[in-house]
């Protein structure tokens, strides 16, 4: 996923000093990228230590401490779908520490919403702006969009105005914050719903059959489900998905439409809804 | 910190026993222990390694001629307790790694422990062979069969001694349960049911039976994306075999009693300290998830392990814990950093002493930190190499938070994040400790004059 240039993962690296202000320190798996820890020398004081406040005046600013903890957090959930053992533990505490910045941001404010539509405000300043890229004050974490699998399954028609305003997506610039903020949403759903250790007989059986074939039932060729439908990519009926689907980062939204979107993370069974509805 | 005699700090004497493990720059991912616990009576030691591998030591007797030297650890018995699986379904393996072990008590010659990975839980049998039956009719000495036709007298198999063999059996395996990552174990006080806990869920078993299990909790919501709190840790009373407790991932402890529903969603106490507000950041949540929960020995007490304190609560009062030790509050402004480094993520345990009155606890550094409930006097520890003489006395460790360093000090910024001590055990009776750093595993014992 694109993200706006603000913070590199490497930034608090505490192993490696480019400049060579460090003595060389032997290269082993505790001081590889998986541990990035720091190996008891002096390293550069970097953003996250003014985040901790390690020295008087070199704090940053709130808002820009705030940012720096959404932006590993969004990171951190994108990885963690990208891992072997994804923690079900960890995605939780980083999901609630997303909400709670989300919410603070929320109530401070920000630039009023576009319209009726909840839709980004794609006529904000470039997002790899360092400040603080504004918020639609509609956005938000809640069960509704997370929400999007889970009623997909039981076939009920889904409204989903936070999908649809965001799945109308200009190509322009759509890094950064918020868009960070709707993949993360999304992710978290479905971050949640491929944690599932399951053996196959297990998992057969939970499976109502039913339930895979409900998708195809053409009361629900409606449009707007349909692009929910879409937006999901791992219903918890537990449509088989390989991790491929559900732990991929999302594209870029420079794509236009939902449909792109999520393409690459349909399954079978979805892909052919697709085609038989048709763009 | 010798339980019993309080007062002057020079009381304080830990001294190096031995090591296990080899010294590697590259220290091999497998090797890495990631549980150990003692027996109930403290003459076996059980480690579990990454590799899925469980390292079983024993206690010497005692030699009368070495008084001074305690029955030291030699390797018992060694085996692979679990494989790497791979779930198809999901495209995603299933680490072998051991997560926890716990030990039955005894009843016979032969020795029971439970090991669990991510998914399941296996019964080992550790017995001892030392004779074998010699003479047989049908076979000869080297397995043979031998042709019936040849046979024109019967002899009785007698049992002849030979080298002491231990081996390990799996007896039981308690699979296909948990959905989720099995985080603990617990064997019940009856000897008969033990409990294994998930992310979601808590099942209670028999240990005789395989093919089922009893859910006794569950908190996954309706909805996964409501999902804002799992579970951490949970723990059987030592005494009560109807009570439990399980921590959250919020700072919460639940004791639910099994005779009041089948299905314990409803806790009988609810245990949770109520935010201080000065102290609130970003991280306040992720801080306050509880790691590790045990009840004293006593029963009378809980202990939990949050990222940066131990607290001691009292099972009568649930408004606040009875004592909180800090850690290591020095990390309290390195939040951010810790937060992107991943050692926010950290899961520290804790352990009480036999008497209930020290507990222990590890922190980074390769540092491990004793809290005396009642002198209140506290020690730093560090095990290293550097510090492997036998018998050599563990010298109190410092950090040294701001301002001028002393000279035996090591400042904050200076700690080694990558040597963690997650996992310690604590001799049920003696003043004999367990650390495991990283892939070594140290023993100590307190000195004995």
């Amino acid at each position: 996923m694109k993200r706006k240039r603000g913070i590199q993962t490497s930034m608090c690296r505490l192993n490696t000093d480019p400049s060579g202000k460090e003595v060389d320190q032997p290269r082993d798996v505790l001081s590889s990228p998986r541990y990035m820890l720091g190996r008891g020398v002096k390293r550069k004081l970097s953003d996250c230590e003014m985040v901790g406040g390690a020295g008087p005046g070199a704090e940053l600013p709130y808002p820009q401490q705030r940012q720096l903890v959404l932006d590993l957090c969004l990171d951190k959930l994108q990885r963690c779908r990208a891992r072997v053992e994804p923690s079900l533990h960890r995605s939780v505490l980083l999901a609630n520490t997303l909400r709670q910045i989300q919410e603070e941001m929320r109530r401070e404010g920000g630039t009023p919403p576009s319209g009726p539509t909840p839709s980004p405000a794609h006529t904000a300043t470039p997002l790899h702006t360092p400040d603080l890229p504004p918020i639609p004050k509609d956005y938000s974490l809640s069960p509704r969009e997370l929400g999007i699998a889970g009623d997909c399954s039981a076939g009920e028609p889904l409204a989903c105005p936070g999908c649809e305003g965001q799945s109308v997506v200009s190509s322009s610039s759509e890094e950064g914050c918020t868009e960070d903020l709707t993949v993360g949403a999304r992710s978290a759903d479905s971050l949640f719903g491929s944690f599932e250790i399951t053996n196959s007989t297990s998992y057969l059986t939970d499976l109502a059959f039913d339930d895979i074939f409900e998708d195809i039932d053409t009361s629900m060729y409606d449009s707007s489900d349909f692009s929910a439908l879409a937006l999901s990519p791992a219903r918890s009926s537990g449509a088989p998905s390989g991790v491929e689907d559900s732990l991929k980062p999302f594209p870029s939204c420079t794509t236009a439409s939902a449909l792109q979107l999520c393409l690459t993370d349909l399954n079978d069974l979805d892909h052919i809804m697709e085609i038989l509805v048709g763009s | 910190m010798i339980p019993g005699r309080g007062g002057d700090p020079d009381d304080t004497r830990w001294c190096f026993a031995q090591v296990k493990g080899v010294v590697e720059v590259n220290v091999t991912e497998a090797d890495i222990i990631s549980t150990v616990e003692f027996n109930s009576t403290g003459e076996l030691l059980a480690t579990g390694d990454k590799g899925g591998r469980v390292v079983v030591f024993q206690r010497e007797q005692e030699s009368k001629n070495q008084p001074h030297r305690r029955g030291e650890y030699n390797v018992y018995s060694t085996f692979q307790s679990h494989e790497p699986e791979f779930d198809y379904l999901k495209s995603l393996e299933i680490e072998e790694k051991i997560n926890k072990i716990r030990w039955l008590p005894q009843h016979n010659a032969a020795y029971f422990l439970l090991s669990t990975n991510d998914k399941t839980v296996k019964l080992w049998k550790i017995s001892e062979r030392d004779r074998r039956p010699e003479g047989y009719n049908l076979k000869d000495e080297e397995g043979r069969i031998r042709d019936p036709a040849t046979i024109t007298t019967l002899r009785v198999p007698v049992l002849r001694p030979m080298d002491l063999m231990v081996e390990a059996t799996a007896r039981r395996i308690f699979s296909n349960a948990h959905t989720y990552h099995i985080n603990s174990i617990s064997v019940n006080s009856d000897y008969e049911t033990f409990m294994s806990t998930d992310d979601l869920r808590i099942n209670l078993w028999n240990l005789e039976i395989t093919n089922k299990s009893f859910n006794i909790v569950d908190i996954k919501p309706a909805n996964m994306e409501e999902l804002t709190e799992v579970i951490t840790a949970a723990e059987f009373h030592p005494n009560q075999c109807n009570t439990f407790v399980y921590s959250s991932s919020k700072g919460s402890i639940r004791l639910c009693d099994m005779r009041a529903a089948a299905l314990c969603d409803n806790h009988s106490k609810f245990f949770e300290e109520p935010e201080d507000p000065s102290n609130r950041s970003f991280f306040s949540e992720i801080i306050s998830s509880i790691s590790d929960v045990k009840f004293s020995h006593s029963g009378r007490y809980l202990m939990t392990r949050d990222y940066l304190t131990v607290k001691v609560w009292d099972l009568n009062m649930e408004s606040k814990p009875l004592e909180t030790y800090q850690v290591h509050d020095y990390l309290r402004s390195k939040l951010c950093s810790l937060y992107e480094n991943d050692c926010i993520f950290d899961k520290f345990e804790c352990v009480w002493n036999g008497s209930d009155s020290v507990i222990m606890t590890g922190s980074y550094n390769n540092f491990f930190r004793m809290f005396d409930r009642n002198t209140k006097r506290d020690v730093t520890l560090e095990a290293s190499r550097e510090n492997s003489k036998p018998r050599a006395i563990l010298k109190p460790r410092k950090v040294c938070v701001g301002g001028k360093r002393r000279k035996d000090e090591i400042s904050v910024d200076s700690l080694d994040f990558s040597k963690k001590i997650l996992h310690t055990a604590w001799h049920p009776s003696e003043n004999i400790i367990a650390v495991a750093a990283t892939n070594n595993l140290y023993i100590f014992q307190d000195k004995v004059n």
